[in-house]
């Protein structure tokens, strides 16, 4: 069971679109009661430009651009208050027109050992295809992209193993990243990134339980 | 024209002291140096995909110019997520207030990760936040997970309360939802 290995699992969302930076920022999302007041005024605040806004809250980083809005966390229980400080601000802000958007799930899994961590990347890309031109060859990334939803929506999944780009308390770890885009409508998006917030994670435990059960076994 | 010889220029033709007296100047380079880097980092983060790593902010490039002049332009975090704080092992719960005095909160509970059945607590109103406490209400929604911190490598257990801080529906949301009850009542009714 891929579950019981997991050990940390990151999120980010990120949303394209036409935005105004400089729009968003700590002070604003406390003013609408987004955010706790103290949460804003201990914000580490990097850059509010029209270009660029960058700033952290305790559970959360944002950083909006004019075309992509970017919210992440690496702590888990706050994923719900992330879905909906993300819906809030879109309901304040309906004008904004929204072409797409991504829920990223970055999930990280302790291998427990050197021959397990082996095995993962030989199972997945088998390393004799590679062993007459490369001396102990060994797999680091891996990213593959789905041509055509199941689900029938517009968009697609893409999923990339690779290394841990945290510091895990694990040894042998792996990442697997599942990246899923939907294109919308313009007007669509509180409505269809509410709806698809479920089924996102589902797909996302479907996708990683079915790789962890093939290379494991 | 580049920050570099943007700097050139201007130490060539005197119209800037490198003692760091003429603020104007300086401030000028500033935001020429900032405004560059800001470019850059939207050139470099303006992919049309929504995919997205923790290493998706690069180091950016240093000038060379903070060495060199007295004063400091901006730069970008390494890092976009705290690398050094996840949890791990969670259990999550999304409750709602069905009763509350001063001293406690009585909420239903549904595990979000297996919402089949649900359990009732009660809650010290100690234990929330004081900045949420205006959201205890009948009927109130809020999050809570137990679970395990690693912070810098230090692991501690950890229970956190969050109120859920989503506005009231508006009219506009109840149509939607009689819309989306009727549609699925007229499916039932065509249902052979």
């Amino acid at each position: 069971m891929a579950n019981e290995n997991l050990e940390a699992y990151t999120l980010s969302v990120v949303v394209i679109g036409a935005f105004n930076p400089s729009i968003v920022h700590p002070f604003w999302l406390a003013n609408k009661k987004l955010i706790r007041e103290q949460e804003a005024e201990s914000a580490n605040i990097e850059v509010v430009h029209t270009e660029i806004s960058k700033f952290s809250i305790d559970w959360a980083t944002f950083e909006i651009t004019r075309d992509r809005f970017v919210v992440k966390t690496s702590q888990e229980p706050y994923f719900e208050p992330v879905r909906d400080l993300i819906l809030e601000i879109f309901k304040l802000l309906k004008e904004t027109p929204i072409r797409s958007f991504g829920t990223n799930h970055s999930k990280y899994y302790d291998l427990r050992d050197a021959d397990r961590h082996y095995k993962f990347g030989n199972k997945l890309a088998p390393l004799s295809n590679w062993s007459d031109y490369l001396e102990d060859p060994r797999l680091q990334t891996l990213e593959i992209i789905e041509t055509k939803r199941k689900d029938g929506k517009k968009g697609l999944f893409r999923i990339k193993i690779q290394p841990p780009d945290i510091k895990l308390s694990a040894i042998y770890g792996i990442l697997i990243n599942v990246n899923d885009h939907l294109d919308i409508n313009e007007r669509d998006f509180v409505k269809t990134f509410s709806e698809n917030w479920k089924p996102s994670f589902d797909r996302a435990s479907e996708i990683t339980e079915l790789i962890w059960e093939k290379a494991n076994n | 024209m580049g920050v570099n010889t943007y700097v050139e220029k201007i130490l060539q033709t005197g119209q800037f002291t490198t003692d760091g007296k003429d603020v104007l100047e300086k401030n000028k380079i500033n935001l020429f140096a900032l405004n560059e880097k800001i470019i850059r980092r939207l050139k470099e983060i303006g992919m049309d995909n929504t995919f997205s790593s923790h290493q998706e902010i690069k180091k950016f490039l240093d000038d060379g110019i903070e060495q060199d002049y007295d004063f400091q332009t901006p730069k970008f975090s390494i890092g976009f997520i705290d690398k050094r704080k996840y949890f791990s092992k969670i259990q999550k719960w999304v409750g709602h207030i069905i009763d509350f005095n001063d001293e406690v909160i009585t909420a239903k509970l549904n595990d979000i990760n297996n919402p089949t059945t649900y359990e009732i607590a009660e809650f010290d109103v100690d234990e929330v936040p004081p900045e949420d406490r205006e959201f205890i209400s009948n009927g109130a929604g809020f999050y809570w997970s137990l679970g395990q911190v690693n912070d810098n490598g230090q692991i501690e257990k950890k229970s956190l309360i969050r109120f859920q801080r989503t506005k009231p529906w508006e009219e506009s949301d109840i149509n939607e939802i009689i819309d989306s009850a009727d549609e699925l009542y007229h499916k039932l009714n065509n249902w052979e």
